[in-house]
């Protein structure tokens, strides 16, 4: 099935730059049609209130990490299934053995290029 | 003539000032222990700098590599519609990655702070020890570990994995 450009993101970070960065990013790639949360606890209101087509979040935030947010979202019966793709300057092994226990569908480093972000995205989602 | 009560009731409080005075200097060890393990001992000293020094570079790199994608920017050939997009598409995206500098050296920096506020509550709470002030500040106030211990901000170089490591975890069998 091809890969709608048009559904709905949610990106979640508690730097405001680094949310304009990534949806500067994703429009380059494609999307357009962007929402931002500044924590977990927001993102999951978000979540239940709009359906979204992928998320991507940052890990260290409060009161609610991207970590803790996984967590919630894979044990929603409602979002388990929403790809959640992580991305973060946590670049220990034991943070993304613990996100792939959690269930994340992809972990990004930061710094990250837009080629990085694209070719996450494709491995998520699909080919477009 | 001091009588043999009195005398002993001095002993006695000579004594229990001595046990105080000694109780004082052993939390005063305890304090300065604390600081030289969390804030000014060689390995956190040396970390804090590794990790402004860091931070220095990162901005040095990303202001680089915004000055080099306005460079081609402003070298475009603008009677070239298809180059001037391309041109835009290409260094705008260049301009965006290289501003994720701000994120990392901006934690780097928070963890640098993170330190000083610990130095500082210590030696706040060994003043108040010493000077005998009331409401001395908890010792181990300000070095509580986050209870999230998956939290350990950016990597400094050689530390951490990189993306394609990240990438080989990602796929490989890591047990239950």
């Amino acid at each position: 099935m091809a890969v709608d450009l048009k559904m709905p993101v949610l990106i979640v970070d508690d730097y405001k730059t680094m949310l304009r960065i990534v949806r500067g990013l994703l429009s380059q790639i494609g999307f357009s049609d962007v929402d931002e949360a500044f924590d977990g606890t927001e993102a999951l209101k978000m979540l239940r209130t709009r359906r979204y087509g992928f998320i991507i979040s940052d890990w260290n935030m409060a009161p609610m990490s991207g970590y803790d947010l996984l967590k919630n979202v894979r044990s929603d019966w409602e979002l388990k299934t929403l790809p959640f793709i992580m991305v973060t300057a946590e670049a220990k092994t034991e943070n993304v053995v613990a996100a792939r226990k959690a269930g994340v569908s992809n972990y990004i480093i930061k710094p990250f290029s837009a080629d990085v972000l694209k070719a996450k995205l494709k491995t998520v989602l699909g080919d477009f | 003539m001091t009588s043999k009560s009195s005398k002993a009731s001095i002993a006695q409080r000579l004594a229990d000032e001595c046990l105080n005075l000694y109780r004082v200097m052993l939390d005063g060890c305890r304090q300065i222990e604390l600081l030289r393990d969390n804030a000014f001992g060689p390995v956190v000293a040396d970390r804090s700098v590794s990790e402004l020094l860091e931070a220095k570079k990162e901005t040095e790199v990303a202001v680089d590599r915004i000055l080099a994608a306005v460079d081609k920017l402003m070298a475009t050939d603008c009677s070239d519609a298809d180059a001037v997009r391309q041109a835009i598409d290409v260094n705008c995206m260049a301009i965006y990655e290289a501003c994720t500098f701000q994120d990392i050296t901006g934690q780097r920096i928070s963890k640098v702070l993170h330190s000083i506020r610990v130095a500082g509550t210590a030696l706040e709470s060994l003043h108040g020890l010493w000077s005998g002030s009331s409401g001395a500040v908890s010792p181990a106030a300000g070095l509580e570990t986050d209870a999230d211990s998956l939290l350990n901000g950016p990597a400094l170089a050689g530390e951490g994995l990189d993306q394609d490591e990240v990438n080989r975890l990602l796929t490989a069998n890591v047990g239950g």
